[in-house]
């Protein structure tokens, strides 16, 4: 079903426009995204419910413009036809004023040529198969409910289960010049969440779902109500691993968060512009195990970073970053792309039109290989198979990578022991990591549960993800 | 707008509502080295809305909720249609009941600041601290706001501030045997200079140490040093151990007078919270459900003196309400941190990613940087990880020394020993 268009850009579409026109009488190039991001969280817990309005939600819009040497921006979120004059007016004085300061601080500005945009129109609205308001709040309620009951009725060490669900419409409009370019589209993503207790010890389990979907999530969450119980109950006699080097099994959640960290923020280009990215050294260069090839982009997958076009306008590319075990290109934003004299990618995204965009990820991830999880078991003497995941966070000048991963469980002689460990750090030198890749499963998933940040900000809804993937890392 | 929305839930079939109306003016800066990459400003409005709604089942009396932002370019319709919605939907949410904070009448104002010379003065503080040989600031943002705040309810609240923050993000590099880099983010009400370029020059050095920095030794049973951010996540657990959220949703497991610490020896965390703590980015004297806020002491001597928490968790639990502060501050400990570094130890000021899992207790986090002193020589190191976790550590020590940290003011390190340390 179509997920519905935002009334609301489209009506203001015109003023938007003429905006543009007004603007454009001063600067060389303006452009004006407009947003409309609608949702609604339904949380039930042990102790309690909540319904709220989502997260992502956001109604607004941004200004850009190009003096001809330099960008400003402006964000707000008050217009009708009355206001148009004011808001141009106003960004006139704070170009003027921010530039006064930076002459009196004797600094400078960034030479930037003001992008060339090409001709284009787009109309997209998104489907998915049941839309949020085609099911009432209470009875989704009731669902959630009944699934935080049945993870309840396994076992009386269960001591909180939190079941949520999130349906997000994101709907965007850009305009410029020589663009008029609109889209609607729905993601969705559900958490299930279990906290065991033992003897004043206390672990959880935790399983995501997400996908450019409506309601229908729901009906994913209830088949995991026993993997997720039973996980919470076995991290409760989870041991410490012994600090080490080892080898390891990484499952497709693991591994994608492996290609995020590592290669996922190592090559976004704001990061090569500041100097900040060390891929740069090493483009067309081997950096990871032939068996490794690893994708982003909007149109490379079906998740919930997918869209039609970015923040700035670009429209959504795949682009293939590691082809074979060598860096071939990273993913820019048009400021990026702008200084290094490359083609931006679709990647320039803000965390909503109240803050910058940047080079950010969308749906990142290792290509499959031709190896089976049973064979890539039986292989390790010994090591762990790495499952889900707690956070990452990345190094690009350095190519360090910190991954909190929720538990492992040993292999001895190519079988389980029996024996888990709990919660592990994996950490290392990327190049290091990616080399060590000697076997790759032939399926791969992705999820896109959460956020992402650059730095400790700017979150940014992303999916990753990836096959079973063998290697060597260090543990602790 | 605002009287637009009340007039419209007055007339709802609703129990009660709450509203907080937030306008943010916005100044901010994108440098790559000393040039501007792009400035921006922001003003914008927003209207955060609750709405209550009341039921009985079995003589029991339960309340409802559901919020939702409104946007200031609401059509009267579709205005109508989110509190209808949100009316509706609060009916479905069965939780006990519990009040909402009333009759509070009271308007802060505040100092007018110009936006423009804040970010001037912020810029010059930290463009003059960019004097270091062998390192330098590879990238800055900067964003000075000023947010004014109005809570108003159906029980007779109608509260309101202004406040302003800074925010600064930084990278340096330094050159070494390899080029490397160092992040910070520095939060602060005011951008103070004093405080400004101690940071930086602070980061630099640092910088300077990493560049030099040998690879993490493999380490077995010393101690560890948490110096700055790190410290105050560790404290954090400690405040989120004595929550009334934490404690009514089963994750905490603490009991008044009972140890918010484990069997470990040295000190004993006091710990406060405090919601004007000075130059703090945090600071605000109300809560979000507008409840007055003051400072608390919610630690004594490692005790849990008392929850802290918000009016519906306290009511919850039957304690007195605190109101939710954003700032908290610990006592200072028994050792300096001179005498810490006077025995065999790691030190780190700086991880990755400092995780602290307030559920289980487990502590982690890689190492960007470090110092580990043999007992002779005190050598920087990068690389490797530290893992624990906080209920199972054998003895923890607070520094003399404190410092404000974003929201917390308090001990700047921390010595802990029963850390696990993967090195090489």
């Amino acid at each position: 079903m179509k997920v519905g268009k935002s009334r609301f850009l489209l009506d203001k579409r015109p003023a938007l426009k003429k905006l543009v026109g007004l603007l454009g009488e001063t600067y060389p190039y303006v452009s004006i995204l407009g947003t409309d991001v609608a949702g609604k969280t339904y949380r039930v817990t042990t102790t309690g419910i909540a319904v709220k309005g989502s997260d992502w939600l956001e109604r607004g819009f941004v200004i850009r413009v190009h003096d001809g040497q330099r960008y400003f921006e402006y964000s707000f979120n008050e217009v009708d036809e009355d206001s148009l004059e004011g808001i141009a007016e106003y960004v006139r004085e704070r170009t003027g004023s921010a530039s006064k300061t930076i002459k009196e601080l004797s600094l400078s500005y960034t030479s930037l040529t003001p992008p060339e945009e090409e001709k284009s129109e787009i109309d997209f609205e998104g489907e998915v198969a049941v839309l949020p308001g085609q099911t009432s709040p209470g009875e989704i309620i009731r669902k959630l409910s009944a699934i935080r009951d049945r993870a309840h009725a396994i076992s009386e060490e269960i001591v909180n289960v939190m079941t949520l669900m999130e349906n997000v419409r994101v709907s965007k409009l850009f305009v410029s010049t020589r663009k008029d370019l609109y889209q609607s589209y729905m993601w969705s993503q559900a958490a299930l969440y279990v906290l065991a207790r033992r003897d004043g010890i206390t672990k959880y389990g935790i399983e995501g779902f997400s996908g450019l979907k409506g309601l229908e999530i729901l009906d994913e969450m209830e088949s995991k109500i026993d993997k997720v119980v039973d996980n919470a109950r076995m991290l409760l006699s989870a041991g410490r691993i012994e600090p080490g080097v080892y080898d390891v099994i990484c499952s497709p959640d693991v591994a994608g968060l492996i290609a995020h960290e590592a290669f996922g923020h190592g090559v976004e280009m704001d990061m090569f512009v500041k100097g900040r990215a060390k891929a740069v050294e090493y483009m067309d260069r081997e950096v990871a195990s032939g068996l490794v090839t690893m994708h982003d982009g909007a149109a490379s997958a079906r998740e919930v970073s997918s869209y039609v076009f970015d923040d700035e306008g670009t429209l959504a590319h795949d682009t293939v970053i590691i082809d074979g075990g060598i860096l071939k290109r990273g993913i820019s934003d048009i400021i990026s792309a702008t200084v290094l004299g490359t083609e931006p990618t679709g990647n320039g995204k803000r965390e909503s039109f109240e803050r910058k965009a940047y080079a950010r990820m969308t749906n990142t991830y290792f290509a499959p290989g031709s190896d089976s999880l049973e064979e890539m078991i039986a292989s390790i003497e010994s090591g762990y198979l790495l499952e889900n995941y707690y956070s990452g966070m990345e190094d690009p000048k350095n190519w360090g990578i910190q991954c909190v991963i929720a538990y492992g469980r040993e292999i001895k002689d190519g079988k389980f022991t029996g024996k888990v460990v709990s919660p592990v750090m994996m950490t290392g030198y990327v190049p290091t990591l990616l080399k060590s890749i000697s076997m790759v499963s032939g399926e791969i998933e992705l999820s896109g549960t959460g956020a992402c940040g650059k730095g400790h900000k700017e979150f940014a809804k992303v999916s990753s993800g990836g096959p079973y993937i063998k290697a060597k890392a260090r543990l602790g | 707008m605002l009287e637009k929305i009340v007039k419209r839930l007055q007339k709802a079939d609703i129990n009660g509502w709450k509203i907080e109306e937030k306008f943010i003016e916005g100044q901010e800066y994108f440098f790559v080295k000393r040039e501007l990459d792009l400035s921006r400003a922001k003003k914008v409005r927003h209207f955060d809305l609750t709405v209550y709604r009341d039921f009985y089942e079995s003589g029991e009396k339960y309340r409802g909720s559901s919020s939702t932002r409104l946007s200031p370019t609401m059509s009267d319709d579709e205005l109508q249609a989110a509190i209808d919605e949100a009316a509706f939907a609060a009916g479905f949410v069965k939780n006990p009941w519990y009040p909402l904070v009333s009759s509070s009448v009271e308007r802060l104002g505040s100092h007018d600041r110009d936006l423009q010379e804040l970010s001037s003065n912020a810029m010059e503080a930290i463009f003059k601290a960019d004097n270091r040989e062998g390192a330098w600031l590879n990238s800055m943002e900067l964003f000075i706001t000023r947010s004014s705040h109005r809570i108003i309810n159906s029980e007779g609240v109608d509260v309101s501030y202004t406040g302003y923050r800074t925010y600064i993000e930084t990278i340096v590099n330094a050159s070494g045997k390899e080029e490397v880099e160092l992040y910070d983010q520095l939060l602060l009400s005011l951008p103070e200079k004093r405080i400004i370029e101690e940071r930086i020059h602070d980061l630099l050095a640092k910088a300077i140490d990493r560049s030099l920095a040998v690879s993490t030794p493999f380490l077995k049973a010393i101690p560890v040093i948490l110096t700055g951010d790190p410290a105050k996540e560790v404290a954090r657990y400690y405040l989120n151990q004595s929550s009334a959220r934490m404690k009514y949703d089963r994750i905490s497991q603490v009991e008044p007078g009972e140890s918010v610490q484990g069997d470990e020896r040295g000190d004993r965390i006091n710990l406060s919270l405090v919601p004007d703590l000075e130059e703090s980015y945090f600071s605000a004297p109300f809560d979000e459900d507008g409840f007055k806020l003051s400072r608390r002491d919610i630690v004594k001597n490692g005790l849990l003196a008392g929850y802290w928490g918000n009016l519906r968790y306290s009511s919850y639990l039957g304690v007195e309400t605190t109101g939710s502060a954003m700032n908290f501050s610990l006592l200072p400990g028994s050792v300096g941190i001179e005498e810490m570094r006077s025995r065999p130890h790691l030190e780190v000021p700086n991880f990755s990613a400092v995780e602290v899992d307030e559920a289980t207790g487990d502590f982690g986090g890689e190492i960007r940087l470090g110092w580990y002193f043999d007992g002779t020589k005190r050598v920087p190191v990068t690389g490797g990880s530290i893992t624990g976790n906080l209920r199972d550590i054998e003895s923890l020590y607070l520094s003399r020394e404190v410092e404000l940290e974003s929201d917390y003011l308090g001990p700047k390190s921390m010595m802990i020993e029963g850390f696990n340390i993967a090195g090489e």
